[in-house]
């Protein structure tokens, strides 16, 4: 069980970005960790395992405190900190897996099973002779993510996983961590954008927002704040009328001169209607529907959950 | 305990260098002749010294040539392992330290034995067997010579706690490139006998940057040119300086590892 009281963190430059938390996960729990960039979401997963001394409070890990007691803590742990490396980059992954293998104090037969399961999700067999200097990013991150898993460990912690998959990985990595879950009684902590992730694997939602919880429940009540937004990329060649594109100028995320996101407050709005307005202001190339990444409506389900606490 | 842990580093040492290896070949080869190269300077430079008539208190050609092995021993040591240490201020900086915190193994350690050259240590161990050869310094005695390279060895991981100590100061200041060069450049003061230096010279490499113990003592010692009683304290305060010098490093890791910020927010 981990358990966090009191915790705040304020960094030298006198930031807080933590302040008086107190949560309890429980032993097989899935929980996806959200918030907007500089909610304290890393600041907490460092803490958490032990890489950042909270300024007050602490977090106890089945009973040992992760800071003071770091090196206990840490065989039970798998984590993952996206756009970290923890390979040598000059070795093949294979070898990289046996020096993990090493560390981690696990027997060859042990080794050889994991391997071959994690493998039957991620399919990094073809990659295990080529030396992790040469592999692309997304083959980075499953080889990474074979470390992380490779010893069985209890509890599981995901900073961003997804990044640089293709939609096999992420479905195959979305599966691992349900076996992991289910099968290997692992606790799951992963912070990620991916409301498919979120809906299907875990049970309980944390939102930071500036340092607090915003919001801690199931995930299937946040579902529903984020089902009522969808996010649209429209990329257009040219503008054909001023007026007509200034309404969506206003709603805009992000635009320039070939491209603009924008998102759409009630899901259930005349998608034929809009595509209509938007053919009069644009000369449009395409239009996507960003259904799967949170990133975009996340402003407006925290507004929305706040509004209604 | 200490077994498990010695078969644990072997394993590794093995993954990491010998894989390593197969794609480095060429370097390899280009490292010996570079050093073959340096090693002829070197001898080149001692025997004009000789040949042109100046004398090292008491120094022999041959025993110069000896003193010039264990020379370049250090500085196979140094480019193969003790440098290593002197780097080690990056990971803190770049903040690849919290991915090594997160696994079971001393991120130090991990950082050296993953990092050290071994082709560079054997290349060096060649270099050093075969300029005593050339010293042909016949009454070396074979306790003598193990002493000396076990002091050769504690020097060795004295150097590499202090270098340690030097880049724990990224946790306050943060970039530390010039640590490096620092480290480079005092390792120039073990190409000459400390006999030759200031006497101030002579106490700050005694007992505060263990230089003596790598060239000078040791081939006192092999040479036998100091008394057992000057043996027996050099000794000593090799070892009193190791334990002082590794107190510091644990106090200081910590304090720094309560700093550190990490980096990504």
């Amino acid at each position: 069980m981990i358990t966090i009281k009191n915790l705040s963190k304020v960094y030298k430059n006198n930031t807080t970005i933590l302040k008086d938390l107190n949560l309890s996960i429980h032993d097989g729990e899935v929980v996806a960790l959200l918030g907007e960039n500089g909610s304290g979401k890393s600041t907490l997963v460092k803490m958490l395992v032990g890489v950042l001394k909270p300024t007050t409070g602490a977090v106890y890990i089945d009973s040992f405190n992760s800071f003071s007691n770091r090196k206990k803590v840490i065989p039970n742990l798998g984590v993952l900190f996206n756009q970290k490396p923890s390979f040598i980059v000059d070795l093949s992954v294979y070898d990289n897996l046996m020096f993990f293998q090493t560390i981690y104090g696990i027997s060859d037969e042990e080794f050889k099973k994991n391997l071959d399961l994690i493998n039957s999700y991620l399919n990094i067999e073809d990659l295990y002779n080529k030396p992790y200097r040469k592999l692309s990013f997304g083959q980075r991150v499953k080889c990474e993510i074979t470390s992380v898993l490779l010893h069985n460990p209890k509890y599981i912690v995901l900073d961003e996983p997804t990044i640089g998959l293709d939609y096999n990985s992420k479905q195959g990595l979305y599966e691992l961590c349900k076996y992991f879950n289910k099968e290997k009684k692992s606790t799951l902590i992963i912070i990620t954008h991916e409301i498919e992730y979120i809906e299907d694997i875990c049970s309980r939602v944390i939102i930071l927002d500036k340092g607090t919880v915003l919001y801690d429940g199931s995930s299937s009540d946040i579902g529903t704040y984020f089902k009522k937004y969808e996010e649209l990329e429209i990329s257009y060649t040219k503008i054909i009328n001023e007026e007509v594109a200034e309404k969506f100028f206003l709603v805009a995320q992000n635009i320039d001169k070939e491209k603009g996101t924008f998102v759409v407050a009630d899901k259930n709005f005349n998608k034929q209607l809009l595509i209509q307005e938007l053919n009069q202001a644009f000369d449009i190339k395409s239009f996507v529907s960003k259904n799967d990444d949170l990133r975009g409506i996340f402003k407006y389900v925290l507004k929305e959950i706040k509004e209604n606490r | 305990m200490c077994l498990k842990r010695l078969k644990k580093i072997a394993r590794l040492y093995k993954i990491s260098v010998f894989s390593g290896f197969q794609y480095f070949k060429a370097d390899t080869i280009m490292e010996l002749i570079s050093e073959v190269i340096f090693s002829i300077g070197n001898i080149l430079f001692w025997y004009c010294v000789t040949d042109m008539g100046y004398e090292l208190s008491g120094w022999s050609l041959n025993q110069i040539f000896v003193f010039v092995a264990y020379s370049e021993l250090f500085f196979s040591l140094n480019s193969s392992i003790l440098g290593v240490c002197s780097r080690f201020w990056y990971i803190i900086y770049s903040g690849n330290l919290e991915v090594l915190l997160t696994k079971p193994i001393d991120c130090r350690l991990r950082f050296v034995v993953l990092n050290m050259k071994l082709s560079t240590l054997i290349n060096g161990i060649i270099k050093f067997v075969v300029l005593l050869m050339i010293a042909n310094y016949s009454i070396v005695s074979i306790r003598g010579f193990l002493l000396s390279i076990l002091i050769v060895v504690i020097a060795a991981i004295n150097l590499g706690v202090i270098y340690f100590i030097f880049s724990y100061a990224s946790f306050w200041i943060g970039k530390m490139d010039p640590i490096n060069e620092v480290a480079d450049s005092l390792t120039i003061f073990n190409k000459y006998p400390l006999v030759v230096l200031s006497k101030i010279a002579k106490v700050i490499f005694t007992y505060i940057l263990p230089f003596y113990f790598f060239s000078t003592f040791p081939a006192e010692v092999v040479l036998e040119k100091i008394s057992l009683k000057n043996g027996i304290y050099g000794c000593s305060t090799l070892c009193i300086t190791l334990g002082i010098w590794m107190l510091i490093n644990n106090l200081i890791w910590r304090k720094g590892l309560e700093r550190y910020e990490g980096i990504n927010g």
